[in-house]
């Protein structure tokens, strides 16, 4: 009884973290920080600590990212985990940038909710496959890489 | 191997270079030849970097040919994309170190060489004849679309050199 008691209370800890506090702006601020989670084991080097430009190419015009100001690093992860957990797949890392880095390559941030802390990185040319290359090299020169261990 | 042989300056040159014969003639010259590359391959020398590409691109075939394999909803590899990726493979200089292999959202497999975050040039390889390109070089940047056939077009390898030398 007692470990069910202490289960469920770590369970609501989780889940009203990683939601989005009432304080989120609808707008993302220049400072905040961004987690782009990586699910290809390609899409990241180990050796050499870096995010790859391919972990910032746009699906259908945008990139995935999560709002992960104000959280610690388990739930931070967490979010990444039940991402994995739906679409059965390996959580391997995640690159960190700040919104600033966005928009200094000419792309913008825009709050998709849910799921919770969700945005996009919008504002990609279309059709337009190299110059979305040189933008992703450029996000990728700047993200940090924190490996999922 | 010949001296004529070590002049080539990629494997993909032995089996496209010289004046081509006729029907078994052909079939046997070809089939020769590629044995030669094959064993060309093979030896730790020459065939290192090629062979590290290569299983570099069978890792991404096996990983990346159902969709959403990113779990971003990507696309497919497909196997014209990773049969040119490996003529590609193939045809760069043996001179060059061995690329970073993966894939893009959209499918198309990507060959990158790295020195740091702002020297780093990437092609992307796809099912038509089209290699997709961008580079970082310090404050100076190039992007652009090639048409690929049997060589690799010479603004590539220029850029290559760049991001490695």
């Amino acid at each position: 009884m007692k470990f069910l008691k202490s289960f469920f209370l770590t369970l609501r800890e989780r889940f009203s973290k990683t939601q989005s506090p009432p304080n989120l702006k609808a707008t993302v601020d220049d400072k905040e920080n961004l987690a782009r989670y990586i699910f290809s084991a390609s899409h990241f080097s180990r050796k050499a600590s870096r995010v790859k430009a391919e972990a910032y190419m746009p699906s259908r015009g945008e990139v995935s990212v999560f709002r992960i100001d104000g959280l610690d690093q388990a739930s931070i992860w967490g979010m990444g985990a039940d991402v994995a957990r739906k679409r059965d797949r390996t959580l391997y890392a995640r690159g960190d940038t700040k919104a600033e880095d966005v928009r200094k390559v000419g792309l913008d941030i825009r709050p998709d909710e849910p799921p919770p802390r969700h945005a996009n990185i919008i504002g990609w040319p279309e059709n337009d496959k190299p110059r979305q290359k040189i933008i992703a090299l450029e996000l990728a020169a700047v993200a940090t890489l924190v490996l999922n261990e | 191997m010949t001296a004529a042989a070590l002049t080539l300056s990629s494997p993909s040159a032995l089996l496209t270079e010289g004046t081509p014969a006729v029907g078994d003639d052909h079939q046997r010259l070809v089939a020769q030849l590629q044995a030669t590359f094959q064993s060309w391959v093979d030896t730790v020398s020459l065939g290192k970097s090629l062979q590290d590409t290569y299983r570099q691109l069978y890792g991404v075939l096996e990983n990346c040919s159902r969709s959403d394999w990113d779990a971003y909803g990507a696309e497919a590899v497909l196997p014209e994309s990773y049969e040119n990726a490996k003529r590609f493979a193939r045809s760069l200089p043996f001179s060059l170190s061995s690329p970073e292999v993966s894939a893009d959202p959209d499918g198309e497999i990507t060959f990158e060489w790295y020195s740091n975050p702002t020297r780093v040039f990437s092609v992307s390889v796809g099912p038509n004849n089209e290699l997709h390109y961008a580079g970082l070089f310090g404050a100076s940047r190039a992007y652009g679309t090639e048409v690929f056939h049997d060589e690799i077009p010479e603004v590539i390898l220029s850029h290559i050199k760049r991001a490695i030398l």
